[in-house]
């Protein structure tokens, strides 16, 4: 048997602004002090969100997750052998770091810029590389 | 009434945030409170004359007439 372990760590440390991320990326997942990942490969581990997929077939073992480390941060880990996305592309630890930091990084942007009664131009927003862009815009009375 | 932009960039790869435009430019880390100080949450705002706005002096007794 062989592990396909893999893990990535991030710098995102509110979870929150996370599993919204994760909602966004089409995701679904477990919540709980409790909960490991499990893989076809023999990889178990403790996290605190447990990616439960959006594919039976490829996730009926929940091999990922995250777990939060001492530092407040999450890292994505666990066993990302022929994953894939709600699109059907491939997820591996570092695509899946980087989608969730930038997605979650764009949730807080939306929130907190929301406040200031911005909203994005969703017609700007584009995705090169680890690079995520868009521009908000208001109209100051 | 003012038009105002501003561009996010994020990187995934490394964490960060940059927000630019408006006469604003950051990076660091606190970037979102900056914008916040810089740009600024807008209150309440009434569309009102202004001729409204002012409390209007009591009438004196010669003026009423």
């Amino acid at each position: 048997m062989m592990s396909h372990k893999t893990e990535i760590k991030t710098k995102l440390n509110n979870r929150a602004f996370l599993l919204k991320a994760l909602d966004n990326m089409g995701f679904t997942y477990q919540e709980g002090e409790n909960l490991h990942t499990q893989s076809r490969y023999g990889v178990r581990e403790k996290v605190d969100i447990l990616i439960t997929g959006n594919n039976k077939h490829t996730y009926s073992d929940n091999p990922i997750g995250f777990k939060k480390e001492a530092d407040g941060t999450y890292s994505a880990t666990g066993d990302f052998y022929g994953l894939t996305d709600a699109n059907g592309k491939s997820v591996s630890a570092k695509s899946l770091g980087i989608n969730a930091t930038c997605m979650s990084k764009e949730a807080e942007v939306n929130q907190r810029l929301g406040n200031l009664r911005f909203q994005m131009d969703k017609n700007s927003r584009k995705q090169e590389g680890s690079k995520l862009s868009f521009t908000m815009q208001r109209w100051v009375p | 009434m003012p038009y105002q932009k501003v561009t996010v960039v994020i990187d995934g790869a490394t964490g960060s945030l940059s927000i630019e435009g408006d006469g604003f430019k950051g990076s660091e880390c606190n970037v979102l409170d900056q914008v916040e100080q810089s740009l600024g949450i807008i209150t309440k705002t009434e569309a009102k004359s202004e001729k409204f706005q002012y409390v209007l002096p009591d009438l004196l007794p010669n003026q009423v007439g």
